[in-house]
């Protein structure tokens, strides 16, 4: 059953990645400022919201193992924590291509740049200690306090292009106030597409991250039965 | 007041902002030094958001007045986006000269980096994806090795 | 006042040991003078720029010197089981963790009150012009560096690989606090007051400071005994 809703979720998101790479580059225009390269944004923010998503989520369900301390929770947090810190990746990578065009260099040292490099320091950190403990609910209880920690500065990250002088674009979506809505709608509405899309890929990735959970929480259990023997 | 008195207070009011007004100017060319003719020349005064818009000539050379401030100085093909911005601060009585040099490439620039940026985020993801199926593997072998000695240590 | 008692016997008795011993703060501040000297052959010390990056250069020094004195809070404690001990005992695991801080709080002041004046030597910096303000930074942001370096010295106390992952946790964490103080110390040290253009700084330091200990009080319980 699981594996079926796994196959219809892949093709959902296939057929709407399809729609969206169509809407994105044949039937939108070329950018009035930013020419060709505005495309790449339909990427960078989709995988920005979602990866930032994924962090909050991991945070529900790092605190819901901590009140429940049941490990399904633990493997949730870590698979969510996982797929989120490939997507910032993408993130920051788009956004660096981005740069190139726009300000003339790979990357600069600006505030939501920085914090967003030190969100992913911490993440891989998290990442790291998950692999240095052997003890389940050790990892499960440690990670779950890092992932408290780390997700406060997502909220820097969120915040700082309000609050500093950033050459990062400002809030250019219409759910945003503040120069809200300043964005073309159609090129806003197919960046809000990707936003689904990429969001539906990223259930697929933690259900796949899942099963590698599964089987690693088998391993433990045949280690350990090994161990008596 | 005479009338000589007031016509001379209105062309002094007239003249007054005309004659604060400083000039950027320069030249646009490409790899061989050759000017770049009919780009758009936008001086945007970056406290006001006023924009001033010009074309260069055939010579590639751009000639705009202003007021002294803070501008952004963009060149633009048209159609084909923002080549280059440049801060410029306009002091009272100075003239400034400001030149570009672009790459005759850099007109397929764009698309090519946009091209770039889309590979490069699937690349990641696809990475991403092949090093969590390799994982799984990995974890599976060892379930199954595990199992296989356990089976032959019962026997 | 059963509690701040209990606060101030672990603050004191970690203050004590490390008295007699004065292993860290040796260790902490040899080492924060090999990063002074090594910071000035990165750049001419002398010319009119490092007047611009004195402060970050100061809190490198800081930061790095005082993760040593930090890293070793929860680590000293496992030798004869000191550390099952101090849990078993009737003090509540917030205390145990404020009580430490607090003294790594006074030995990391000292250690950068210590090294101030020869950074004002070796570098020709006048520290004294806004010594009061300095002094405000110096506190909040120290108690910042504690914070966060006690509570991961107790997240990672029981790890193999302890000193591999702990600098990989600690010096992110810390990122955002270091960049306030060093906006502020720089602005100090140049004798600019604080004021409405560095007080967004102040605002994250204090803002930092809050949220973290309150994280951290409320965790520690999580992380020490679970």
């Amino acid at each position: 059953m699981r594996e079926k809703i796994l196959y219809a979720i892949g093709i959902v998101t296939g057929a709407l990645l399809v729609r969206n790479l169509y809407v994105i580059l044949l039937q939108l225009p070329d950018e009035a400022k930013q020419d060709a390269i505005w495309r790449i944004f339909c990427f960078h923010l989709p995988a920005a919201i979602v990866s930032f998503t994924g962090f909050f989520v991991a945070l529900v369900f790092s605190l819901i193992y901590l009140a429940k301390r049941n490990l399904k929770w633990d493997a949730l947090a870590a698979s969510a924590t996982e797929v989120s810190f490939a997507l910032a990746i993408v993130t920051l990578v788009t956004g660096s291509i981005w740069a190139r065009i726009i300000w003339g260099v790979w990357w600069a040292w600006d505030p939501r740049l920085t914090s967003y490099f030190i969100c992913l320091l911490i993440y891989s950190g998290y990442l790291m200690l998950r692999r240095v403990i052997d003890e389940p609910t050790t990892r499960g209880r440690l990670s779950s306090v890092l992932s408290i920690f780390g997700f406060t500065n997502i909220v820097i990250v969120w915040k700082s292009i309000e609050w500093w002088a950033t050459l990062h674009p400002g809030p250019v979506l219409s759910i945003r106030s503040g120069g809200g809505g300043r964005m073309n709608p159609a090129m806003e509405s197919a960046a809000w597409w990707n936003v689904l899309a990429i969001g539906l890929l990223t259930v697929m990735f933690v259900a796949m991250r899942m099963r590698q959970e599964d089987t690693r929480r088998e391993l433990d259990a045949l280690r350990r039965l090994a161990h008596t023997i | 007041m005479n009338s000589k008195a007031r016509a001379a207070l209105i062309l002094i009011a007239i003249a007054a902002p005309l004659a604060a007004q400083v000039s950027v100017s320069g030249k646009v060319t490409d790899d061989t030094g050759a000017g770049i003719p009919d780009l758009k020349v936008t001086l945007t005064n970056q406290s006001t958001q006023v924009e001033k818009e010009i074309r260069t000539t055939p010579e590639g050379v751009y000639t705009i007045q202003a007021e002294p401030g803070t501008y952004a100085l963009a060149i633009e093909k048209p159609g084909r986006g923002v080549f280059a911005i440049r801060d410029v601060q306009l002091a009272a009585g100075q003239n400034q000269t400001v030149n570009f040099g672009m790459s005759a490439q850099s007109d397929n620039r764009n698309f090519r980096y946009m091209f770039y940026g889309f590979v490069a985020a699937w690349l990641v993801l696809v990475i991403y994806v092949i090093s969590m199926v390799s994982r799984e593997n990995t974890l599976k072998r060892q379930v199954e090795n595990l199992k296989q000695m356990l089976e032959s240590e019962k026997r | 006042m059963h509690y701040l008692r209990a606060v101030a016997t672990i603050a004191l008795k970690d203050l004590r040991s490390e008295f007699r011993s004065k292993e860290a703060i040796n260790a902490s501040l040899s080492f924060a003078m090999v990063v002074l000297l090594l910071l000035s052959f990165a750049f001419d010390p002398s010319s009119e720029q490092a007047r611009e990056f004195s402060g970050g250069l100061l809190w490198l020094v800081f930061a790095f010197a005082g993760t040593l004195i930090l890293n070793r809070s929860f680590a000293r404690e496992l030798g004869n089981d000191c550390l099952d001990a101090l849990l078993a005992s009737p003090l509540p695991s917030w205390a145990l963790y404020v009580g430490k801080c607090i003294s790594n709080w006074l030995l990391l002041m000292a250690l950068e009150l210590a090294c101030l004046p020869v950074f004002g030597i070796f570098y020709s910096i006048d520290w004294t012009v806004r010594f009061d303000g300095l002094l405000l930074v110096i506190g909040l942001a120290t108690w910042a560096l504690t914070v966060i370096g006690t509570m991961f010295s107790a997240l990672t106390v029981n790890l193999r690989l302890r000193e591999l992952m702990l600098p990989i946790l600690v010096y992110p964490m810390m990122i955002p606090a270091l960049l306030g103080a060093i906006q502020l110390t720089t602005d100090l040290l140049a004798g600019r007051p604080l004021s409405a253009d560095n007080m967004l700084w102040l605002r994250l330091l204090v803002g930092f400071d809050v949220i973290y200990t309150a994280l951290a009080v409320a965790l520690v319980d999580t992380v020490l005994i679970g």
